[in-house]
């Protein structure tokens, strides 16, 4: 590992940086969006919705995220159907294929913490509304929602780095992020240990970087608790 | 427009908790309801905004009126509730103010979902706020409060919606007795306004400072029912115990 490959490898990683930090925060947000709405169909129990969205969490908790992103990119080519519909553009798209499975992954994980939020707002909080007249999705919306959602902050930065560092996933159905060009370098210098090296440190860097806005972040929203 | 109900019962499971309630409250009267815990004094008061339903009889109260039975509709009953809860208000043991909001925006938030605009929300939460002497703290978190602090927001904040009635369930067993006056001194004044106002508690010495009249409870069933000359002159032996132990 010597200074020289450094310079040279650097400029070449950082142009996947872009994707990745797309990537992620377009992931983010989807999954945030996502488990909002999931939240509220859980919290206020609409019945069919209800077993959906149980069935989306169960089944993106309980598989790998590398096997969702295989199964979103591969599996759609193997019916007639969705290769003459609309959605192909889409669907045979890798960026596409990554984003769906990182804001479906984060938002099953994102709506399990919010669910688990919103039973540990105390009965207080929902009686009291109630007693002012507000009604049950009022006191959701306004209220229960606004109160968990500061609760959660703190695991909810954790599921942001997860997110994050989950975007270097996408590199395996061909898309060219960070992870992506670190592979297409290694390749050809075979000079792995710097390579990923760098990439690592990229990626702490990130890290490093998300966790301090989320820490400000904290602050800010759990300043009631003081 | 006071308070009438008649026949009330309730039930969790097999154990009887109010066995055919009956009393009138006239309006403007500060009616202090005693008892041991586990008489019934709160699952009643909670029956007056309907958090909790009778299994059976009615009640006439802030110009509604209800009529439970087994075949009461859930659906309807919610949102009669509600409309009811805007004219009763209600004040916590534990005050329930919303941690995560400020004083003001407590006061606030109920009457703006109702359709308050904003600003005259503000202007009678300010006003309010001073009538509980708390002018300095609209911005502060509640949880910067002491515990009297916090019930005068709790209080201020029911007053919001301007109800015709008032609940008050064990309002200073989490105060200090030092502390207690505070709420004394607020609940004597609203009192002047003609409000009419509930109050549920244990503590005699309370009782005694803010009621106009007092119903005494125990298993559930009414004992005692008079104005608070009771107090000197209990017409029961039950309560007459009571008010010695």
């Amino acid at each position: 590992m010597n200074l020289e490959a450094i310079m040279d490898y650097m400029p070449q990683l950082l142009k996947g940086l872009e994707t990745t930090l797309e990537l992620t925060f377009a992931s983010l947000f989807s999954g945030l969006a996502l488990a909002v709405v999931f939240t509220l169909i859980l919290s206020l129990r609409f019945k069919p919705l209800e077993w959906l969205v149980k069935a989306q969490i169960l089944l993106f908790t309980g598989t790998p995220l590398l096997v969702q992103i295989f199964l979103i990119y591969y599996g759609p080519a193997q019916f007639k159907g969705l290769q003459d519909s609309f959605l192909w553009p889409l669907l045979s798209e890798p960026w596409f294929c990554a984003l769906l499975a990182l804001a479906l992954n984060s938002a099953a994980y994102s709506t399990q913490l919010f669910k688990g939020a919103v039973d540990a707002v105390p009965a207080g909080d929902w009686e009291a509304a109630l007693a002012l007249g507000m009604n049950k999705r009022q006191t959701l919306i306004r209220i229960v929602l606004p109160h968990a959602f500061r609760r959660a902050l703190p695991a909810y930065g954790n599921e942001m780095i997860l997110v994050m560092k989950g975007t270097s996933l996408a590199s395996t159905i061909t898309l060219m992020d960070l992870m992506g060009y670190a592979d297409r370098l290694n390749a050809r210098t075979y000079d792995t240990l710097t390579v990923f090296t760098l990439a690592g440190v990229i990626y702490l860097t990130m890290t490093g970087i998300m966790t301090l806005v989320i820490r400000i972040m904290e602050r800010r929203a759990l300043a009631f608790s003081n | 427009m006071g308070i009438v109900v008649q026949g009330l019962s309730k039930a969790f499971g097999s154990t009887t908790v109010l066995k055919d309630i009956s009393f009138s409250i006239p309006k403007g009267e500060t009616t202090v309801l005693l008892g041991a815990s586990g008489a019934g004094k709160s699952t009643l008061m909670r029956m007056l905004n309907l958090l909790e339903t009778p299994d059976a009889g009615t009640m006439n109260i802030a110009g509604m009126n209800f009529s439970f039975s087994e075949k009461t509709d859930e659906k309807q009953l919610n949102k009669q509730a509600t409309s009811l809860r805007r004219k009763v208000g209600m004040v916590f043991q534990q005050y329930n103010l919303w941690p995560h909001m400020t004083v003001l925006q407590n006061l606030i938030e109920a009457p703006i979902v109702q359709g308050t605009p904003k600003q005259d929300a503000i202007t009678r939460a300010r006003e309010l706020l001073d009538r509980v002497g708390l002018t300095e703290k609209a911005e502060a978190w509640p949880s910067s409060l002491s515990g009297g602090q916090q019930q005068r927001v709790a209080i201020a904040r029911a007053l919001m919606l301007s109800p015709d009635v008032l609940l008050f369930d064990e309002p200073t067993a989490a105060l200090d007795p030092a502390i207690t006056n505070q709420v004394v001194e607020v609940i004597k004044e609203l009192s002047q306004s003609g409000i009419t106002q509930v109050v549920v508690t244990h503590e005699v010495e309370f009782a005694r400072k803010i009621a106009s009249r007092v119903i005494y409870l125990e298993d559930g069933e009414i004992v005692e029912d008079g104005s608070a000359e009771h107090f000197k002159n209990p017409q029961t032996a039950e309560f007459k115990a009571y008010l010695e132990h």
